[in-house]
């Protein structure tokens, strides 16, 4: 209990500078201080020691609410910049300057974590199911746990958002094992950000993603009749932009011109909308 | 701190697979573990590529047959005169602290022991095909270390740890040597058990992640339905997938183009290849229908009793021989397979039936193929059982001295190493704790224990942590 009221003491920002960290690095991909778990000597040096002291002080003051500092952050120029000036000659001057980007010179192109790359699929797709509250996980007490057996009855096609599926530790939900979801009996600063093989199976094979974009698919064909407004429109939804006249040219290309097999081509090519790299490494 | 303490300094060599038809092909990148200062440790262009190891390897990949919740050392690989002598009486020295359950008088094994081969080798019989093998086993009946309770002690005996979340021992094994296979998963556990550690067991935990195990099927499903997750596209067949991944690959270069090269992003052009090819590479492993009715028969599977047992064998062989690193095969179903807490006689007649024979055809056909040389066999359980009672004809579990056998790669044969007391409870002679076991499987790799480190969490890890020796004795 002592420890508790210390933690949450305002007379001191250790646990301020602490928590802000993470959510710094939930935004840009890298806390201020790289060692988000280890503050102590053997962790990392801060790379901007007043931002980090005023952001704790700000968090604080605004009575340790979480929301306003996500405001704070999203609002700020440093949040607002691309992750590529267009004159090569800066580009390459920022390189020489800032390796690593940990000065912020550009927006560090970081990867979505693996519950918002599948709610994104189910937002996009317009099956996401958006209640709020209840039960995460469906089954009887003690029908999830497993002692000698290995018979999983988890299920995990809830459309809810991922937060509600539910997390075993022994058997965790494939995709979230494929894009990094933390070990469930530790808990971890920051996540990984792997590339392997098995994430492009899944990408390439799960039923989620399909089913997701069989829905997009259908969506998009009642809503426009023209393949180019549901090309258009689906970049849109997918990554914030319409498609250039070179993508445009290629992915109606793809579709083909046969009526025949033409909601198939169309939901394969929202499949290749989910599994390319822009759909989930935020720029 | 230096990137000399303790990180060795591997080099690459050039794949296998630029020489294959299959040819292309760099499965790129694993972590940005960059944030763990991965500066530190080794980084290499490719890190899945085949790397040369610390030492001369004897073994070049490894093969673990698991028997998932303790066979009994006394009643299989370790004969106790005395037990037989002394049954019925109670343990005339002192049980140890922590029990997993009340222990009752000495039960003898309901089992005889025969010497067989060149060597001598005493083997029960519950083992009567393996034991013509037994002059190519080296048998540890020193083994210990693990814990009471099969959770902890699978994670002990796979991880190194269990307390903490640690990698794999194959985890560690693909760290440090790659594969030779980049068409297949490096780490194969097939049909694993998902209880007791589940995915622990086979995991990469801090180490990058294109360490960690795949698993194909687990457990509770037969062999034959055994299956690598999402290998297979419910409806498209491999020219419209090709056609889908040659759309992917243009938008992810032009998204390049766009937004600046990366490992990451480059490495999901590969990523996706591999991916593809997996997807045909890992059926084919898989279909044992070019294997000859010999063959078959050998593992056992033309008997319904050891046909998902032999399968699994079978198939591991198949991964073994196109380069597969390291192979679990574990014999585990829905129910408590090896772990006799009572029924001691029927339970392990009927696991010992459904292994047995798949186990000695899986030697024979390494031997035939000229691959037992240079692959390492090891067997066992994550602990053995206690020589005395538990209820009237169970035994309870012993993890602190029980049998493990190792074959192939570097050990030496027609052996056993160390001994537990007169009745098979505590390891005695020539102890080797599950580090140990560990230090000299990494150094059977080529890999020495010592110097295949990960800095992490501001130190340097190992598979054996701050402990392990290399029972030297039993290299041949």
């Amino acid at each position: 209990m002592q420890f508790a009221q210390w933690l949450a003491d305002t007379s001191h920002p250790l646990t301020a500078r602490v928590y802000i960290n993470r959510v710094w690095g939930w935004h840009f991909g890298t806390g201020i201080v790289a060692s988000t778990e280890n503050f102590g000597k053997l962790g990392d040096q801060p790379s901007h020691p007043q931002l980090l002291d005023w952001l704790a002080r700000q968090f604080m003051q605004s009575g340790w609410s979480t929301k306003s500092m996500h405001r704070l952050m999203v609002l700020s120029s440093t949040y607002q910049m691309a992750s590529r000036h267009e004159d090569p000659a800066v580009t390459q001057r920022l390189a020489e300057l800032d390796p690593d980007n940990r000065l912020l010179s550009h927006f560090p192109v970081r990867r979505l974590e693996a519950e918002p790359i599948r709610d994104a699929m189910l937002a996009v797709s317009g099956t996401l199911d958006r209640t709020f509250g209840g039960k995460t996980v469906p089954l009887r007490n003690r029908q999830f746990v497993f002692n000698h057996t290995s018979q999983d009855f988890t299920r995990y096609d809830s459309r809810r958002r991922a937060m509600y599926l539910p997390i075993i530790r022994n058997n965790l939900y494939s995709l979230f094992t494929q894009f990094d979801y933390p070990d469930p009996t530790t808990p971890t600063g920051s996540r990984n950000e792997t590339v392997v093989a098995p994430q492009a199976l899944l990408m390439l094979n799960a039923d989620v993603v399909l089913d997701s974009a069989d829905a997009w698919a259908e969506r998009l064909s009642k809503k426009f009749e023209e393949p180019t407004d549901r090309v258009q429109h689906a970049y849109v939804q997918a990554f914030g932009r319409p498609a250039t006249d070179v993508e445009l040219e290629r992915a109606l290309a793809f579709l083909g011109s046969e009526e025949s097999g033409s909601f198939g081509r169309l939901a394969l090519f929202c499949h290749s909308l989910f599994a390319s790299n822009e759909f989930i490494y935020l720029r | 701190m230096s990137p000399a303490s303790g990180n060795p300094s591997l080099a690459t060599r050039r794949r296998m697979l630029k020489s294959t038809a299959i040819g292309f092909g760099q499965l790129a990148f694993a972590s940005m573990l960059a944030k763990e200062s991965a500066a530190d440790n080794f980084a290499v262009a490719d890190p899945l590529a085949a790397k040369v190891p610390h030492l001369p390897a004897r073994a070049k990949r490894v093969v673990f047959l698991f028997m998932k919740g303790g066979p009994s050392h006394v009643d299989t690989f370790d004969p106790k005169p005395l037990l037989d002598r002394d049954h019925g009486k109670p343990l005339p020295f002192d049980l140890p602290r922590v029990l997993f359950a009340p222990q009752g008088n000495l039960l003898r094994s309901p089992w005889k022991f025969k010497q067989y081969g060149q060597s001598g080798l005493p083997v029960s019989e519950l083992f009567p095909h393996v034991a013509q093998h037994v002059d190519d086993l080296c048998i540890l009946r020193s083994v210990h270390g693990t814990n009471p309770a099969h959770g902890g002690a699978l994670l002990k005996l796979h991880t190194g740890s269990d307390q903490f979340v640690r990698p794999s021992m194959g985890s560690w094994v693909i760290y440090g040597l790659g594969t030779e296979n980049e068409n297949l998963p490096a780490f194969v556990t097939i049909c694993p058990t998902l209880a007791h550690g589940g995915v622990n067991n086979w995991g990469a935990a801090f180490l990058p992640a294109h360490c960690q195990g795949t698993p194909i099927g687990n457990a509770s499903l037969p062999s034959e339905k055994a299956m690598v997750k999402h290998i297979r596209n419910r409806r498209l067949d491999l020219t419209e997938q090709r056609r889908q991944l040659d759309l992917i690959a243009s938008m992810n270069r032009d998204h390049i183009e766009a937004v600046g090269s990366s490992q990451a992003l480059e490495g999901r052009l590969n990523a996706f290849e591999l991916a593809f090819r997996m997807q045909t590479a890992m059926p084919e492993v898989q279909d044992l229908s070019d294997e000859t009715a010999m063959t078959q028969r050998m593992y056992g599977m033309d008997d319904a009793v050891t046909a998902d047992f032999g399968r699994q064998c079978l198939m591991a062989r198949r991964f073994l021989e196109r380069g597969v690193r390291f192979v679990q095969v574990t014999h585990s179903d829905s129910e408590v397979q090896w772990d006799q807490h009572g029924n001691l006689y029927q339970g392990h007649a009927k696991n010992a039936a459904e292994v047995d024979k798949p186990i000695a055809g899986f030697l024979q056909d390494l031997k035939d193929r000229g691959l037992l040389e240079d692959t390492l066999v090891l067997w066992g359980g994550e602990f053995g059982r206690t020589p005395t009672a538990q209820g009237t004809n169970g035994r309870d579990h012993n993890p602190h001295g029980f049998t493990m056998w190792m074959a192939g790669g570097g050990v030496r044969p027609g052996m056993a190493y160390g001994a537990t007391d007169d009745y098979g409870y505590y390891a005695a002679e020539n102890k080797m704790h599950v580090h140990d076991l560990h230090a000299t499987l990494l150094h059977l790799m080529g890999l020495d224990h010592e110097r295949l480190t990960y800095r992490f969490a501001g130190r340097d890890f190992r598979l054996t942590d701050v402990a392990g020796r290399v029972a030297t004795d039993i290299l041949a």
